[in-house]
């Protein structure tokens, strides 16, 4: 997998951590944890640099203003490219809670979409290495020229 | 009418080389059918029982002379030569190749047509009066505010992937030719004090639970209209179910919350959060109108002349209506022919209107949620000439608003999803009642008919409704009586358990007898018996002696 | 996509992907002619969806669906025969 941010492939510097083992080694720096570790682990969690928060497209995901300020990204993932909630989601983290750090979409998602996801909030999407052309060739197909402000 | 901008033209042709490329890799196998289904939906593009069907955008039902020929040459060049007018005002192509379809998008375009958000869990065409700008009981012309909505509606970034699809139409009067109160979302222009705005209707529609709008906020202001918009599909978008299709729509959402919950949570949206780059400005607000000023009609006194000609008088009496200006008349072409598909228009015919059009109707059509047309323009002197010409064409059955006048969807003959046939049963009755008297003494009666319980063909709001369904392999159809889709909405009364279709036109007929025998005088129709003596009569009446 | 199937004998039908129009499965593959469908029986059911799924992943067919007919062949659905032959109405 890559990641594409404003059409340009970046490497990705996290892991995603589903589980915690007893020792909590699993919790450090670079990391993106989901929502029930999350919820779970905040207090030791937050102690880390670099950290992030995985939501799935059907998950609610209310989060306060302490939790934003120690997000570095929130990453929403798509269980179906037919799930819209996403979209919704990102403007209203940039909206209503001004959220200004990254937010990644990744999971199945199709490069059909990659316009509307910039413009709902997202940075970067996570793809496979090798539909990464695809996902070029469908953006520059994108128009320039929206009847939306945004 | 509207006119494109450039970036009109750039937005849509652009469109066309995305669709073109997104059918290559469907062809290669890059995208799945799944995948690629939404996609194709979001283009208009349906696949049916024997064939692909497409399915072009009319914006709120205008089309011009150049663009009705466009469709004809569509309809010879890569149809069947017809095609479908629909009852969200749009326009069917039954028998479209896909390896064609980039083709013909991009032949549409040239006329400034498309086929974007015609389908698909995203907000679909708006709907609007067909009488609108041309009808003296209106509050303001409800065009260029459809015009604004369509634009900002288009490729929406956040609401093109909603948990279901989204329709919105809207009204500029009282009297309701746009069934708003079955949309999603229905606006009706309104005056408060010297302000013009909005009230607000949300979560009606047809479908296997049938819902009357409820009215969200009774008004709100012209510079605010997309941030509220915004607000209820933002909360329908985050809200709305996605575990089952059945309860996916607005209305269902609107029904499990409660009215006053979910305004409450669209307002605190609005309230708090509108952005301010959608607030709309006077400016841009008549720049839009100005697209909708009415052709150059000059006041005159224009008077029919009659040449005593008995299907002449009937057509003006059924097919012609008032004109705000004085002089002149609109007309409607029925699309209901004896014989012939609800809402189908050959390529002959379609040129045939197109050319009518530019000779006496400034070059403007109109298409109605009923799937018949309109000549918005003609001045009442050349009514005659034009009635001639569309009599040649058989366009001239005088029959708006009578029993044979049907909203009927394609139903089985053409849909995956019918249980029945619809087509065949409007035409049982219009043969049945093919005689104008016959038929003017019924009086105003729709008659609306679904082949399934997605209910296309409106029968939730039909006077009479016929639904049709599949009992032990045969077709069957039930029977709802006392729905209405104007101003003073409701959704009809199953009358009891359905019909054979062998049976049906007999428990039709016993079912006008109960209401002539009722009607207290010529002018009470159909509707009105209905809601003053009720059901029980007609059940009676046809159930008894089956 | 056979579940629901009742009777012992099918035809396979689907639309062509690119045209979209009505196929029948014959001896010799896919094709438009009706006449040359073959009866298949309830048991080879999985045979051909399996078969069919390969014709789907190679961008030949969508929809593939078994009609129910009868031992004779006399296809038993109203919406199988208007499939088969076409619209019942006068255009």
């Amino acid at each position: 997998m890559i990641i594409l941010k404003k059409g340009v492939e970046e490497k990705c510097i996290y892991r995603v951590i589903k589980t915690i083992s007893k020792d909590k080694k699993e919790i450090s720096n670079n990391s993106i944890f989901n929502l029930d570790v999350w919820n779970t682990f905040r207090e030791d969690i937050i102690k880390f640099k670099n950290i992030g928060i995985f939501i799935d497209s059907n998950q609610n995901f209310d989060p306060s203003f302490e939790d934003l300020e120690s997000l570095k990204i929130i990453q929403i993932n798509f269980l179906t490219f037919k799930d819209g909630r996403p979209f919704s989601l990102a403007k209203n983290l940039r909206r209503k809670n001004s959220f200004k750090n990254e937010i990644r979409a990744s999971g199945h998602l199709l490069p059909d979409q990659y316009g509307f996801l910039l413009r709902c909030g997202f940075d970067s999407v996570e793809i496979k290495k090798d539909s990464k052309s695809l996902w070029l060739k469908v953006w520059e197909l994108e128009s320039d020229e929206k009847y939306q402000p945004f | 009418m509207y006119k494109y901008s450039d970036k009109d033209k750039r937005i849509v042709k652009k469109r066309v080389e995305q669709f073109r490329f997104q059918v290559e890799r469907r062809l290669n196998g890059d995208l799945t059918e799944d995948e690629f289904k939404p996609l194709r939906l979001m283009n208009g593009l349906y696949l049916q029982l024997h064939a692909y069907m497409l399915r072009v955008a009319i914006p709120y039902g205008e089309l011009s002379s150049k663009q009705m020929y466009k469709l004809a040459d569509i309809a010879d060049k890569y149809d069947k030569g017809y095609g479908h007018f629909t009852t969200r005002q749009n326009i069917q192509f039954n028998w479209p190749k896909l390896t064609d379809v980039p083709q013909i998008l991009l032949d549409l375009s040239e006329v400034e047509m498309h086929a974007i958000q015609t389908s698909g869990n995203c907000i679909r065409n708006i709907s609007s009066d067909h009488f609108a700008g041309i009808c003296d009981d209106e509050v303001e012309d409800p065009r260029p505010w459809c015009e604004i909505i369509r634009k900002w509606s288009t490729f929406h970034p956040e609401f093109s992937f909603l948990p279901r699809k989204f329709k919105i139409a809207v009204t500029g009067s009282s009297v309701d030719r746009a069934a708003i109160k079955f949309h999603d979302i229905g606006l009706k222009i309104v005056k408060q004090k010297n302000d013009i705005g909005f009230e607000v209707f949300v979560g009606g529609g047809q479908g296997r639970s049938p819902y009357v709008a409820k009215q969200i906020n009774n008004f709100v202001k012209q510079k605010d209209l997309l941030n509220y918009l915004e607000a209820i599909l933002s909360t329908y978008n985050e809200l709305g179910r996605r575990d089952n299709i059945y309860k996916a729509r607005i209305k269902i959402l609107v029904h499990e919350l409660g009215i006053d919950k979910f305004k409450e949570l669209v307002e605190f949206n609005f309230l708090k959060f509108k952005d301010k780059r959608l607030d709309l400005g006077s400016k841009f607000i008549n720049q839009t109108k100005e697209f909708f000023n009415l052709p150059n009609l000059k006041i005159k006194q224009s008077s029919v002349s009659f040449p005593g000609d008995i299907d002449f008088n009937n057509w003006l009496m059924r097919n012609v209506v008032k004109h705000k200006i004085k002089g002149y008349s609109i007309v409607l072409i029925s699309l209901k022919q004896n014989g012939k598909p609800p809402g189908d228009a050959t390529s002959d015919q379609m040129r045939k209107i197109a050319a009518i059009s530019q000779e006496f109707s400034f070059s403007e059509i109109r298409v109605t949620h009923e799937q018949n047309l309109v000549l918005p323009h003609i001045e009442n002197s050349k009514l005659l000439e034009v009635w001639e010409q569309l009599k040649k064409s058989g366009l001239a059955t005088p029959n708006l608003g009578f029993i044979s006048d049907t909203i009927c969807c394609p139903g089985m003959d053409y849909c995956a999803l019918a249980t029945a046939r619809s087509i065949p049963i409007s035409n049982k009755i219009s043969e049945k009642y093919k005689n104008f008297n016959k038929q003017n003494d019924i009086g105003n009666l729709k008659i609306k008919i679904s082949g399934c319980i997605n209910a296309c063909g409106h029968h939730h709001v039909g006077n009479i409704g016929i639904l049709g369904l599949e009992r032990n392999g045969r077709e069957s159809y039930q029977l709802t009586l006392g729905g209405s889709a104007d101003e003073n909405a409701s959704i009809g009364e199953i009358l009891g358990p359905s019909f054979q279709e062998d049976k049906l036109m007999q428990a039709i007929e016993k079912i006008l007898i109960v209401y002539k025998e009722n009607r207290k005088n010529e002018n009470e129709d159909f509707l009105k018996v209905y809601r003053r003596i009720g059901i029980s009569p007609f059940k009676e009446g046809v159930y008894d002696n089956t | 996509m056979a579940k629901k199937l009742k009777g012992d004998f099918f035809f396979l039908s689907a639309n062509d992907l690119k045209e979209g129009g009505m196929l029948f499965y014959g001896k010799n593959g896919w094709t438009s002619e009706f006449d040359e469908a073959i009866k298949i029986p309830r048991n080879e059911i999985e045979f051909y969806e399996d078969k069919c799924k390969i014709y789907e992943d190679n961008c030949i067919i969508i929809s593939p669906t078994f009609i129910e007919i009868d031992e004779n062949g006399d296809v038993l659905n109203l919406r199988d025969k208007i499939r088969i032959n076409g619209i019942t109405i006068e255009i």
